[in-house]
């Protein structure tokens, strides 16, 4: 038996324990993240046009927790300043202005054929420029594209593909959203055309 | 490429586990961050090119979140394998034998021989996954190597 043979028999004793379900507790936790961000960003927002004359932008402030910026992005269609801390590798928390923080973060490509964690500068630059689709409590569906707001609700055929054209000319004239009924959805940006529901499945999640 | 949450899980769980469980050395940690990391697939609006790229992504992502979580003071007074030792005892002796061997490894150099012997990763993939250079990957895989055979004696060939 070979090194290999026996390191992966040996491994065969690591297992999670019976009694987790982790796909059953992921699909909770995704559920509950997702009703909570948008409960949060409903009063983030609601607290933002109160806020926005009396802020400022790119403040640098290091603290025992580590290095965090003020900048502000677009929330909900009007301007909001938020405090992003970086709590681990390509992990960030982000502080609205109604005292509500949410996770984010991720990986990028690191230009050598690798993956590292997202720096700060891009992850400010994903939320000014990401595109929001969300929810309301009302359940209408709308899309959130820097000033923009737009309800969608009316224009989502019965399998939840929507096509919308905005004036924008900055991030993007045509939006494609596909809305799930479990409340996810995805989007695609463009400034020539709009996305097929193929295309969109594969390109977005 | 698209794979469902579900799908996703079914293929890599074990792999995000066992990647996980070799740094943490803590089951209830291990599985914490296996969810972790597949929520963060859920969550992300990245495109991944085949099934090998979104397995180095998550392996990726769960030693990130594991390495981590055991820098944390918290994490460095609760490594434990006392929830293992059931499994440990009922597994047969060569198999306990090794795996206790390469748990006892330095941390890096366990993740490392764990790539390479499990994941059968080359020494130039698993730099590109840690992002370090492959001369620190071949010199932790020749120290876990070493440290295996002092300990295992003939239990761990001269085979690579």
């Amino acid at each position: 038996m070979t090194n290999k043979e026996r390191y992966k028999k040996a491994a065969e004793i690591i297992v999670p324990s019976g009694s987790n379900d982790f796909l059953q507790n992921v699909e909770g936790r995704t559920m509950k993240m997702r009703s909570k961000k948008i409960i949060k960003t409903v009063a983030a927002a609601f607290a933002a046009v109160i806020l926005i004359a009396a802020t400022g932008t790119g403040v640098y402030a290091a603290d025992i927790g580590g290095i965090q910026k003020s900048v502000g992005i677009w929330l909900h269609g009007d301007v909001a300043d938020v405090t992003i801390k970086e709590v681990g590798d390509g992990q960030f928390e982000v502080t609205y202005p109604d005292g509500s923080v949410r996770g984010c973060g991720g990986m990028e490509e690191d230009g050598h054929g690798g993956m590292r964690g997202v720096s700060m500068e891009s992850m400010i630059a994903q939320l000014r420029t990401s595109v929001e689709c969300e929810q309301d409590e009302d359940g209408r569906i709308w899309i959130y594209i820097r000033d923009h707001k737009i309800d969608v609700t009316d224009q989502i055929d019965e399998k939840g593909y929507a096509q919308e054209k905005v004036k924008d000319g900055f991030l993007a004239d045509y939006i494609t959203v596909i809305w799930r009924e479990d409340g996810s959805c995805a989007i695609s940006t463009s400034h020539s055309g709009f996305d097929s529901p193929e295309k969109l499945m594969q390109n977005t999640r | 490429m698209q794979l469902t949450l579900q799908q996703a899980m079914e293929l890599f769980e074990l792999s995000v586990f066992r990647a996980s469980f070799y740094i943490c050395k803590n089951r209830q940690d291990a599985e914490d961050i296996c969810q972790e990391t597949f929520l963060e697939y859920h969550s992300t609006r990245k495109s991944f090119e085949d099934e090998e790229h979104l397995k180095a992504w998550l392996l990726r992502v769960s030693i990130n979140k594991s390495l981590n979580l055991s820098r944390s003071f918290w994490h460095k007074n609760r490594e434990t394998l006392e929830d293992f030792e059931e499994a440990l005892e009922q597994a047969p002796p060569e198999d306990s034998g090794l795996l206790t061997a390469v748990l006892e490894l330095p941390k890096k150099c366990r993740v490392i021989i764990h790539l390479f012997y499990y994941e059968d990763y080359s020494v130039k993939e698993i730099s590109q996954l840690l992002r370090v250079s492959e001369n620190t990957v071949k010199s932790q895989l020749h120290r876990g190597r070493m440290l295996l055979k002092e300990k295992l004696k003939e239990g761990w060939s001269d085979d690579e």
